[in-house]
């Protein structure tokens, strides 16, 4: 009995393990052996950096496929790239049938290029018709795999946007930010000792010296002069109305002409627009300054990491934090 | 009568070198009997029972929570920089190539190794090795082959039962723990892992089988004819069984490591 | 003369280049019954595993029938493994499996009989050695005495006519003791086999023994060679004498 249930045993565990073996196999991969496969190549002439065997090959954004090889011909510099796809993605076509589909499709413009897969880095390739017009569809003499489809290839829009940056990046790193700055710092040192120069100060405050001086005499003068020829006016006006008159009016004239008062507060309002002005040049060359200093922290963070123009500033805080 | 020094110098350093090179005797007294195993149906049949069938619940249960303790310090980790759903890969990939085949292998040593060596050592104080050899059947073939063939069914058989275990125990823990839903899991699963690395971690665990059975015989066909060396080689068998078995761990992931995996 | 079973020339034996006894010469008869005996630690269990093929002496030669074991391959020994039987002290049956397995083990081994011929074997063997229907039980179910017994019945499996016996009577009561003594003697008539048994048992030895060896530690080599009781008497060494009368002392 115990012999029985022993062997009942053993059996169950071997036949349980065995096909838990082969569900295993199968979802792990095996799966894909059953799977009828077409394998297609291109050759790329830029870096293939973030593609690797096992990356996606997308047919207008559907998964179809991935890469199975990945080889260098150095002579050329050209990066061969085989992938194997599946037909069972495109409904209702066998092998030879999607075969042929695909060559007429070629024909009518299909091609490939390497897109970014997201923002690690990672890319994968891309079937789809790009309006390039130049590309070559010609099959190359030399495919390294015999049975493979020819696709030609279309340089990424990576490829162009960073030539694109790179040459940016080459006119921005030959101005000589740092010279330029310099000597904007020299000639706002220069002014600000200018302006800071003792002669000019004196001058400044002599200036509104002399206007005030001016002010407080020409309103003496002004008073005198009132009091004055009221007096000789009253002395006069029975002696000589006519010179009088003439007086009057040769006086009144004399006066209007000088306007003195208004003369002085406008000399006086100059001088506190020049020392208005000062500061505000003061201000501006300082703001200047500052731009100058944090352009400078900017030029200098993108040589240190150039990447950041793409990707933006790293956040401050640790990560792991 | 009283040997002079170098005389017991020598006796002691022949019996040294006796027992670092019974090892060696050993395999070759196993590699030369014949295996005869068609004869030998109720001994693996006993041993397929005793290695396989009832290592199996302890496996189990081993398995689920190694499996949901990896998922449980993975996501301690990965939670900190949100890539929560590379704890498919990370326990994926610790059961597939380690983990499965070292927690089977440990277990197999514990229940199997230990017991192979008492096992040969009491047959030894019992005078039934010498039993057999007078009765005309060479006790390498009889007492190791059985043991060899039901560990080389039983360890990788296990072993898969390990693997898809701690995957499961990876599973429900991170699905509980974390957003991951379990069918987000399996999708990374059978996207991640390949079929390969599962052979190789099964393949694996056949090595582990051997190295455990053999190290358990040899230590048993060793052990003084005496309850307690018995004991000592059981222990020995334990202790070799775990150090042949890392050693080839190690050699063996350079290798799969040389070969891509 | 009689025919000589097991020839024994200049053997040394021992451990490690140690040896323990030195020069033994001796031979066996067909059909009698052989005692070697000899105080404790004196290798006399040892000689047996030489005289067995299980140890590879320092020197000398051991011949069954004409045949050396000393010298046998791996595939002769196994040959002349078939022609003798041995009885161990604890009977050293194998543990995994039951009584009546271990007696067709023998059978299973080294002949092509049909399972039923064998039942019958192992049927014929138990009852020699009185343990009918006792085949089903596990070793570690028996007593000490039974346990010698089935290993007997194991040895006779083959039907061998040579026998060995490594301490049959030890850790035994005087009754089972005897009992076994007149098994050997039973089956010795039945088969003429030629026995030979290594014990210091000294009612065994003068109730059964047609001749006796006699080891001593100390000579590291046979001092006596002979019938019993005609030893005891007339032995001309006075160990030998003291020996074989202890239990007139007592």
């Amino acid at each position: 009995m115990s012999e029985k249930s022993q062997k009942l045993r053993i059996g169950i565990f071997i036949i349980a393990g065995t096909l838990l073996m082969l569900a295993v196999l199968f979802f792990l991969g095996l799966s894909d052996m059953f799977v009828e496969k077409v394998t297609l190549v291109t050759r790329f002439n830029e870096s293939v950096q973030g593609l690797t065997v096992g990356s996606p090959v997308k047919y207008r954004g559907v998964q179809v496929g991935t890469v199975s090889k990945i080889s260098i011909v150095m002579q050329k510099k050209t990066v061969w790239v085989a992938m194997e796809i599946e037909p069972r993605y495109f409904r209702g076509v066998d092998k030879d049938e999607f075969e042929n589909a695909f060559r007429k499709e070629l024909a009518n413009g299909l091609a490939c290029r390497m897109e970014f897969a997201g923002i690690t880095g990672m890319k994968f390739i891309d079937l789809d018709y790009f309006s390039t017009a130049n590309t070559d569809i010609t099959v190359p003499s030399n495919i390294p795999l015999e049975e493979a489809i020819y696709v030609a290839s279309v340089p990424s829009a990576f490829q162009d946007f960073s030539k694109a940056v790179v040459n940016a990046m080459e006119r921005l790193s030959k101005i000589r930010f740092e010279e330029i700055s310099a000597e904007l710092e020299q000639s706002i040192i220069t002014i600000n000792t200018l302006l800071a120069d003792p002669a000019i100060k004196s001058t400044i405050s002599k200036i509104n010296e002399a206007a005030e001086n001016l002010e407080s005499s020409t309103a003496t003068i002004n008073q005198a002069i009132n009091e004055e020829r009221i007096a000789t006016m009253l002395d006069d006006v029975e002696k000589n109305l006519k010179s009088l008159n003439k007086l009057t009016s040769t006086l009144n004239r004399t006066s209007a002409e000088m306007k003195l008062p208004e003369s002085s507060r406008a000399l006086r309002n100059a001088a506190d627009s020049i020392s208005e002005s000062q500061k505000d040049l003061t201000t501006t060359l300082e703001k200047l300054n500052h731009t100058l200093d944090s352009m400078k922290l900017f030029f200098d963070y993108i040589e240190k990491d150039p990447s950041s123009i793409i990707r933006g500033k790293k956040p401050e805080k640790s990560i792991l934090k | 009568m009283q040997n002079s020094k170098p005389e017991k110098l020598k006796q002691t350093l022949t019996g040294y070198i006796a027992q670092a090179v019974y090892p060696v005797v050993f395999l070759g007294e196993v590699f030369s009997a014949k295996p005869r195993l068609a004869r030998r149906k109720r001994e693996l049949l006993y041993y397929l029972d005793l290695c396989g069938v009832k290592s199996l619940p302890v496996v189990i249960i081993i398995s689920l929570l190694m499996g949901s303790i990896i998922a449980m310090q993975g996501i301690l980790q990965m939670r900190k920089v949100g890539a929560e759903i590379f704890i498919v890969d990370l326990v994926g990939f610790a059961v597939l190539k380690e983990f499965g085949p070292l927690m089977v292998a440990m277990i197999s040593t514990g229940r199997a190794g230990s017991a192979f060596a008492a096992e040969i050592g009491t047959m030894k104080v019992n005078e039934e090795i010498y039993a057999l050899q007078t009765m005309g059947v060479n006790p390498y073939s009889y007492l190791v082959y059985p043991k060899l063939a039901a560990m080389l069914v039983a360890i990788p058989v296990l072993t898969v039962f390990g693997d898809a275990f701690s995957i499961l125990g990876g599973m429900i823990l991170s699905t509980s723990a974390c957003d991951i839903t379990p069918a987000a899991y399996w999708a990374r699963s059978t996207a991640v892992l390949n079929g390969t690395v599962f052979m190789l971690g099964i393949i694996k665990s056949a090595v582990f089988g051997v190295l455990i059975t053999l190290a358990g015989c040899c230590c048993g066909f060793s052990a003084e004819g005496n309850a307690q060396g018995v004991g000592r080689g059981a222990t020995q068998a334990v202790v070799a069984s775990i150090f042949l078995v890392v050693i080839a761990d190690a050699v063996m992931t350079l290798l799969f490591t040389f070969i891509g995996y | 003369m009689r025919n000589k079973i097991i020839e024994v020339t200049q053997l040394d034996i021992g451990y490690d280049n140690t040896p323990i006894l030195c020069d033994l010469d001796f031979d066996v008869y067909e059909g009698e019954i052989l005692f070697i005996l000899g105080n404790s630690g004196c290798g006399k269990s040892t000689l047996l595993k030489h005289l067995t093929g299980l140890y590879q002496p320092l020197r000398g030669d051991i011949k069954l029938r004409n045949k050396s074991i000393v010298n046998a391959s791996g595939q002769e020994k196994n040959e002349l493994y078939k022609s003798f039987g041995v009885t161990y002290q604890g009977g050293a049956l194998l543990g995994s499996l039951t009584v009546a397995e271990n007696v067709a083990f023998p059978l299973e081994e080294h002949t092509s009989l049909t399972q039923d011929e064998i039942d019958s074997i192992v049927e014929e063997k138990l009852s020699l050695v009185d343990l009918t229907g006792f085949g089903n039980l596990m070793p570690s179910e028996l007593s000490g005495g039974m346990k010698k017994r089935a290993g007997l019945a194991r040895a006779l499996a083959l039907s061998p006519d040579l026998l060995f016996f490594d301490e049959p009577s030890a850790g035994l009561d005087p009754l089972s003791s005897s009992a076994l003594d007149r098994l050997i003697l039973d089956i010795r008539s039945k088969i003429n086999a030629t026995v030979v048994v290594v014990s210091h048992e000294l009612d065994s030895i003068f109730s059964i023994a047609d001749r006796i060896i006699m080891l001593d530690k100390e000579r590291k080599g046979i001092v006596a060679e002979g019938e019993p009781h005609d030893l005891r008497a007339n032995s001309s060494d006075s160990w030998v004498r003291n020996f074989l009368n202890r239990n007139n002392m007592r």
